[in-house]
């Protein structure tokens, strides 16, 4: 099995990708090879095939362990013991395992099954719980459009769910569901950010009590069940409170925004659901069709003249900016509550302007929530990606877990740094937490929302070997993930995936190790590292650091002589890795200034999120050439690609782009592909926009669709993700036969490998 | 005893009596408002008694003479009764250019008609040139038809100079509190019941507005745009920064939205059926209602059952129960706080009026609720211990909440009296708040409120001056939108003589007028002080009557004609419920307070001295009414027991309910015929509604309940008092001239009073 075969395989079954799959066994060593040991997992990674486990795990014994059953225990029949792969320890069946013997294992023995998910039996049923918050300051076509999308949705809401609603403008709206004769809601001012426990004292709502939140439960506590009802119960009323929704009734001043309360909306929200349901699978829903302008919260202030902070304003911390410190604590802080009782907040954010998703982004750090932006609600965008949120997997089922709880447990020396993914810690110090962290570290079990079967988390380890300590040649390193999760269906579930990487001595077995190298696996955590660095100590130096691992990493495992930059090679499995590191330092994840925050925001979100895949799209986008000469070809991202005679797709992930080359697109004006003889072109021009559609379909968000040709305008979108090979600066150089110029100041693709070289072969 | 007294009512007001000697002072049927002596001409275009009215129908010219007599010096006013007013079609209004006085029947032309003499401050005028000119019917019009020289009560259409803005519709808040006892008692159901009964009878024309507000520890508000499919309530749970929830379509116009306002009053005893709230932020509701209406003005009812204990207007303070009856009594009746005062005040000042209806299950502390409609220029209406399970009061409720909503109702009112120069006001009392020196402001003029003044002379009256007069004007906007102008002008004699101030003694309002400065005694210092005061003036008063006109011997004890019941009356208003030395409940001490500042005298005067009925022996035409359709009424009793007999049937009315005492001697036929119970044993006891047997008995007694509710703006409930049943000194208390524990006889008054003069 070549290691491609083994990534894929382990990708495929467990959903984790190392970056390296052979792990070294010194710590220094461990440190001078630039790439962190560290792994993509996705938890609940769509596995069909998996059977049905309805029984609890038997778990380690040992206090401090508690890793279960896996098939990489060793196991004795005949006395009815295990030893934990993680911890060592000795451990007795328990009496229902009695019958345990060589062919008649269970199936979490069952070496095929390094993946398993239990549906716990004891635990109760808990329904999930849908918080509707919504805008009511758009205009007219939008508020009709988000209310019809609403009511939609509570047929596309789980049959068991419970449903509730928060409207917002000058003021905040709870709305009591189930009033017979009126229509009842309970009104808070915008501008005032209430306490849960004094929003709690006003809805006459009691304390949440700790002992029952220690598991999550069916029945609201002390009165909340006014504001959250089953959807079966409460449809009709509730589509009659939505249909009846009215614009925000105050006043808007001229040349003024209306007064948003967003911030006091979702303190309203957060606040009724860690009083109601502490620690059990809720989703809150924010539709926001603009900036937050008063209250807790504040984006911007209400008046137009003041517009809303760009990275520029951010980084010159002007008065546009300034409230923008401020918003972000108080985001921070709900944010932080909402994450540790295990709810979910989501961000549909409509409008043409920033909405202040930068501000609000820990809601959806911290929960796993999505973010989607659009231009407005009444769009296809929107409305389809919203229906998407509901979307089921192959089995049928819903795909939205609530409430998880991950779990590492690894070998004693491996140590966990941290982990960057929607996600807060659950402080669980252990055995396995190291002492330096990268993302969020200090813990051994992490919160997360809002959990499907793309989520992926990235985590980085340390190797913990004390000098004196020599892992045995041969062991092998174990990590087990755990995943405690409220299935939407309201079982609790648990998956576990265990995993096994070879130990290697780096000193004197390195080669072994760099075959075992992921490149692809490698970029995205690397990217989500540096993004993670960029937005907490290193700001703008990050892309100096990016060089710097970079050089370091081909100085460690390049083959070259000394200061002679043409005889430098990388083995083959590291050989994308330059390309994929150049394209991040162009990335809007390291080059914001393009971009709004807002959108900054979102595209971290996303990349901190999705899996290797679909990561490494969107740093590195993909292009397919379409023309008479054969099938589509995956070309480079590079000017040299377009051509007239050829039809571009590119896919950045948020972007799908058909690019019709100069000639494709004047017979398309012609319309040749109507005429009978011209079948050949009429397929040529259909082939990609299918392909196309197929990728808008699956993806979410759904990502913008762009149609455009060569010399219009649109086309700005390929030509500023393409590798500028020539540009204004060289294009004479190299004549015109080939490709288009890209007007640019960047350094292309070759450029920097040169530079590259260069330095990896210069003196230490 | 049984001989009805002997008439009086046309006894000499100038004859001196001696009060030892008689014991009857009262005539056997209701005392009447003295005439004043004038010429006929005067008398008969001079204002109805029941609209104004002095202590001293002979007022004395000079203050030395006044002070002479003793005599308590006021005027008591009911400016906006029911009665038909005629109106003034021409549009001049012609006012003195000095003194700002109305046209009025006392004028007096000069030169020919064409010039006239103010009688209030005696300059003359030029009349307006088209005086005699009706621009309506655009011809001359005789003097002898103008409605203003031959009424002395008339209202004119106030031309745009009279408003300082359009005139404003009617618009009324309702505030209800909706703490669980104010639902488990029935009060939010009985309410809203009420006024949706009445709801299309509300007085107002097309453009009346409407809003409701109900609370507890929070506000509820209602949205009734008339587009919504049903009524939208708003919870406002933060209380501490009060802000309205949405801007506007809470105060909503009533005819748009009938069908989502009569939704609302039908579902709201159903909305707070489960209410748990013991809490109650009136302060919040009424501040939440004056920012619904302060930039235009209305009327605020409230409707509350248990004491506001949140939020700004929170009274803390509970009956101290051992202070009842004691020297810190006062403190008590002073209010908790300013809070009811000041925002009445300030509503005031936007044209807001405010009532108050209570339905406490125990104290609610009506001294200091009750400044919001005291500034607030409205109505106390108090019902303690109220249960809809006790039908009585519940129908009581109901019909004073119909009255309340359908009387006329005057917004935006200033009330100013004038009087000949040489009179002053000094003191004022009643419902409202005193904007400048002589202007009451009443943002709502209530037709069952009165205003008194008390007066002095400052400046001798003009010897040639045979006549004073008081002129009352009331500018109001009307519930049709009409800014309207509302004159009253009273002439009186005055007298250089003392014998004639005595004789021209009005001895009820007299004592109405002393009710009113003995409260403010009692506010100010103690109870026993305003009882003593009570007392002081009938000592002074008699003593100077002695020493000046009488001449009799210093042990004797004698009265004017005029004044021979005033230490009657005097003694009953010790014993009424503002001023007994009776341990009562300090509510009940505040409403009578309150009642009897606010009350007109027709009212008054039986919540002082109630009239007391024998029903037993009621001869053939008494108790049927006559082709007239007059009820003659039996006689008067004076109020003690020695008038009583023997098995007789006896009803009283108090001016606030009716009592009929059934003694256990009463004959099974009596019974049978009235109640419809063989014996006396199987009479029920408490407020009840009299079956129709059909008996003759039957007939009259219903006739006459009916008959005297039929004149009153409250209801009247009866309650059926059995001789020997726990309401027995209920109705014995208000046997004033007996001694009664510990409270003094009329005899011992008299001792009391003769032995204090000098
Ligand atoms: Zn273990
Ligand atoms: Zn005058």
């Amino acid at each position: 099995m070549s290691y491609q075969d083994f990534i894929n395989q382990s990708e495929d079954t467990d959903g984790v990708r190392f970056a390296w799959n052979v792990l070294p066994t010194s710590r220094v060593e461990a440190t001078r090879m630039v790439v962190p040991v560290s792994c993509l997992i996705c938890p609940l990674k769509e596995r069909p095939d998996l059977p049905p486990i309805c029984y609890d795990p038997v778990m380690c014994s040992k206090q401090s362990c508690g890793a279960i059953l896996n098939p990489f225990c060793s196991i004795d029949t005949r006395s009815k013991f295990w030893i934990c792969c993680i911890c060592a320890s000795r451990n007795q069946f328990p009496q229902h395992y009695k019958e345990i013997s060589e062919t008649n294992l269970p199936a979490e023995l069952i070496p095929s099954y390094s993946t398993i998910e239990y549906t716990l039996s004891r635990a109760a049923m808990v329904p999930p719980v849908f918080l509707y918050v919504m805008d009511l300051c758009l205009d007219e076509e939008d508020l009709q459009a988000l209310k019809d999308s609403l009511v939609l949705s509570l047929s596309l809401l789980p049959p068991n769910s419970l449903v509730g609603l928060i409207t917002y403008g000058t003021t905040v709206q709870l709305h009591e569901l189930g009033v017979e004769g009126i229509s009842k809601s309970y009104v808070f001012r915008g501008t005032k950010e209430l306490e849960p426990k004094t929003l709690q004292a006003m809805l006459g709502i009691a304390q949440p009590d700790p002992r029952r939140a220690q598991q999550g439960q069916a029945q609201p506590q002390g009165g909340g069940s006014r504001f959250l009802q089953p959807i079966e119960k409460c449809d009709m009323s509730l589509t009659d409170i939505i249909e009846e929704l009215q614009h925000d009734p105050w006043p808007i001043n001229k040349g003024c925004r209306p007064f948003r309360s967003t911030g006091a909306a979702l303190s309203v929200a957060t606040g009724l659901l860690e009083a109601t349901y502490p620690n059990t699978g809720c989703r809150v829903m924010l539709f926001a069709g603009g900036p937050c302008t008063q209250g807790p919260g504040m984006v911007t202030t209400n008046e137009l003249k003041d517009t809303i902070r760009t990275h520029h304003d951010i980084e010159k911390d002007t008065t546009s900016a300034s409230y923008m410190p401020k918003a972000r604590k108080f985001y921070d802080k709900i944010a932080e509550k909402a994450a540790v009782n295990g709810h979910v907040v989501d961000i549909y954010a409509c409008h043409f302007d920033q909405t202040g998703v930068a501000e609000m982004s820990s809601l959806t750090e911290y929960t796993g929530g999505h973010i989607v932006q659009g231009d407005s609600f009444n769009t296809a965008l929107f409305k389809l990606t919203f229906q998407r949120v509901f979307s089921k997997d192959l089995r049928e089922q819903y795909n939205m877990g609530f409430n998880g709880n991950f779990e590492i447990k690894a070998s004693k020396e491996l140590k966990i740094s941290g982990v960057i993914a929607p996600c807060v810690s659950n402080n669980k110090v252990g055995p396995n937490v190291a002492e330096n962290n990268i993302g969020c570290g200090g813990t051994q079990s992490w919160k997360m929302g809002h959990i499907d079967n793309t989520s992926t988390l990235a985590a980085y380890f340390e190797i913990a070997n004390h000098p004196g300590q020599q892992i045995q040649q041969g062991s092998r390193a174990h990590i087990q993930f755990i995943t405690y999760y409220q299935h939407s269906s309201g079982d609790m579930r648990v998956r576990v995936t265990t995993v096994a990487r070879n130990w290697a001595d780096p000193s004197i077995n390195l080669p072994s190790i760099a075959a075992g190298f992921d490149q692809e696996a490698a970029c995205v955590l690397m990217a989500r590292y540096a993004v993670y660095r960029s937005m907490t100590d290193e700001g703008p130096d990050v892309l100096r650091w990016v060089d710097r691992m970079l050089i370091r990493l081909c100085q460690k495992f390049g083959n070259f002589q000394k200061e002679n930059p043409s005889s430098f090679t990388l083995p083959e499995n590291f050989e994308l890795y330059p390309g994929f590191m150049f394209h991040l330092r162009r990335s809007q994840f390291l080059q914001v200034f393009n971009n709004s925050p807002d959108e900054t925001a979102y595209f971290r979100h996303k990349l901190n999120r999705e899996d290797c895949m679909n990561a490494l799209t969107m740093i590195q986008p993909t292009l397919t050439s379409y023309s008479f000469n054969g099938a589509p070809t995956p070309v480079l991202l590079d000017t040299s690609s377009i051509s007239a005679e050829t039809i571009l797709l590119l896919d950045t992930y948020f972007l799908i782009l058909i690019f019709h080359g100069e000639t494709i697109a004047s017979w398309r004006k012609q319309k040749f592909q109507e005429q009978d003889g011209h079948e050949n072109f009429r397929t040529l021009l259909q082939t990609p926009r299918e392909d196309a559609q197929e990728i808008l379909q699956s993806r979410f968000p759904m990502p913008r669709y762009v149609d455009c040709e060569q010399g219009g305008s649109q086309a700005r979108f390929l030509l500023s993700k393409v590798n500028p090979s020539q540009t204004h600066n060289n294009m004479f150089g190299q004549g015109e036969s080939q490709g288009a110029p890209v007007l640019t100041d960047d350094v292309s693709l070759q450029v920097f490998m040169e530079h590259l070289k260069k330095l990896a072969v210069a003196p230490a | 005893p049984g001989m009805p007294p002997r008439d009086l009512g046309m006894a000499d007001p100038a004859e001196t009596v001696d009060l030892m000697s008689s014991r009857t002072v009262l005539p056997p049927a209701p005392l009447r408002a003295p005439v004043p002596m004038l010429p006929e001409s005067h008398r008969r275009r001079n204002c109805s008694s029941k609209v104004v009215r002095c202590t001293l129908t002979n007022v004395p010219t000079t203050q030395a003479l006044l002070s002479k007599s003793r005599l308590p010096f006021g005027i008591t006013i009911f400016p906006f009764g029911a009665e038909k007013i005629p109106v003034v079609e021409s549009t001049i209004i012609t006012r003195c250019r000095i003194c700002r006085t109305y046209m009025n029947p006392f004028a007096t032309f000069l030169s020919h008609g064409r010039r006239w003499r103010c009688n209030m401050c005696f300059r003359v005028h030029d009349l307006p040139t088209d005086f005699d000119f009706d621009p309506v019917q655009r011809k001359h019009i005789e003097r002898s038809e103008r409605p203003e020289l031959n009424y002395s009560s008339v209202e004119y259409i106030a031309p745009h100079e009279y408003m300082v803005r359009p005139p404003q519709p009617c618009i009324y808040v309702f505030l209800i509190d909706v703490s669980a006892p104010a639902v488990e008692s029935g009060m939010v159901e009985v309410v809203a019941q009420s006024i949706l009964a009445q709801i299309e009878s509300l007085t107002g024309d097309q453009r009346t507005k409407v809003a409701f507000i109900t609370y507890d520890h929070q506000l509820h508000f209602y949205n009734l745009q008339d587009s919504l499919g049903k009524p939208q309530m708003m919870v406002v749970p933060d209380i501490e920064e009060l802000f309205l929830p949405c801007p506007n379509d809470l105060v909503v116009n009533l005819e748009d939205s009938m069908d989502l306002v009569k939704q609302l009053l039908e579902s709201l005893p159903t909305l707070f059926a489960k209410s748990q709230s013991v809490v109650s932020c009136l302060g919040e509701a009424l501040k939440a209602a004056r920012m619904l209406i302060e930039h235009i003005g209305g009327r605020i009812t409230i409707f509350q059952t248990i004491q506001p204990n949140i939020g700004e207007g929170k009274i803390s303070r509970v009956e101290d129960k051992s202070k009842r009856n004691t020297a810190d009594e006062y403190q008590m009746m002073a209010p908790e706080s300013d809070f009811y005062k000041q925002f009445s005040v300030d509503a005031s000042r936007a044209q807001i009026g405010i009532d108050l209806f209570t339905f406490p299950a125990g104290f609610i502390d009506l001294a200091t609720l009750g400044q919001i409609a005291k500034f607030g220029a409205g109505m106390s209406y108090h019902y303690p211990s109220f249960h809809k399970r006790n039908v009585e009061q519940r129908k009581k409720a109901e019909k004073e909440i119909a009255h309340y909503l359908t009387r006329p109702l005057g917004l935006e009112a200033v009330l100013r009296v004038r009087c000949t120069k040489g009179l002053v006001m000094n003191s004022f009392h009643g419902h409202f708040f005193v904007r400048s020196a002589d202007l009451l402001s009443l943002p709502n003029v209530s037709p069952d409120n009165s205003y008194s003044f008390q007066l002095a002379i400052e400046e001798d009256l003009p010897e040639t001056q045979p006549y004073c007069y008081f002129q009352v004007a009331l500018l109001y906007t009307s519930s049709n939108g009409e800014r309207r102008i509302r004159v009253h002008t009273l002439a009186l004699p005055t007298t250089n003589s003392l014998a004639d101030t005595f004789s021209g003694a009005d001895v009820q309002t007299l004592i109405g007028m002393l009710g009113k400065m003995a409260i403010d005694r009692a506010l100010a210092t103690k109870l026993s002080d305003a009882r003593d005061a009570i007392i002081n003036v009938v000592v002074d008063c008699l003593s100077a009557y002695r020493k000046h006109i009488a001449n009799s011997g210093s042990s004797s004890l004698v009265s004017p004609g005029s004044l021979r019941a005033l230490p009657l009356l005097a003694l009953a208003l010790m014993k009424n419920a503002a001023f007994t030395n009776e341990p009562i409940e300090m509510d009940a001490r505040s409403h009578a307070i309150t009642l009897m500042k606010v009350l007109p005298m027709w009212e008054l005067k039986d919540l002082i001295y109630p009239r007391m009925y024998p029903l037993h022996n009621m001869d053939g035409a008494i108790g049927i009414r006559d082709k007239n359709n007059r009820l003659p009424m039996p006689v008067v009793l004076q109020l003690s027991s020695e008038h009583f007999e023997r098995g007789g049937l006896y009803l009283m009315h108090n001016g606030l309910y009716l009592l009929l005492y059934v003694q256990k001697s009463s004959s099974p036929e009596l019974l049978k015929e009235l109640f419809g119970v063989d014996s006396y044993t199987n009479l029920r006891n408490g407020p009840m509604e009299l079956p129709k047997t059909g008996a003759p008995l039957s007939d009259k007694v219903k006739n006459i309940v009916k008959g005297l509710r039929s004149c009153h703006p409250r209801f009247l409930v009866l309650i059926v008092v059995k001789e020997d049943s726990n309401l027995r000194d209920e109705f014995l208390k208000h046997l004033f001239e007996d001694k009664m524990n510990g409270s003094m006889s009329y005899h011992e008054m008299l001792n009391s009073v003769q032995s204090k003069m000098k």
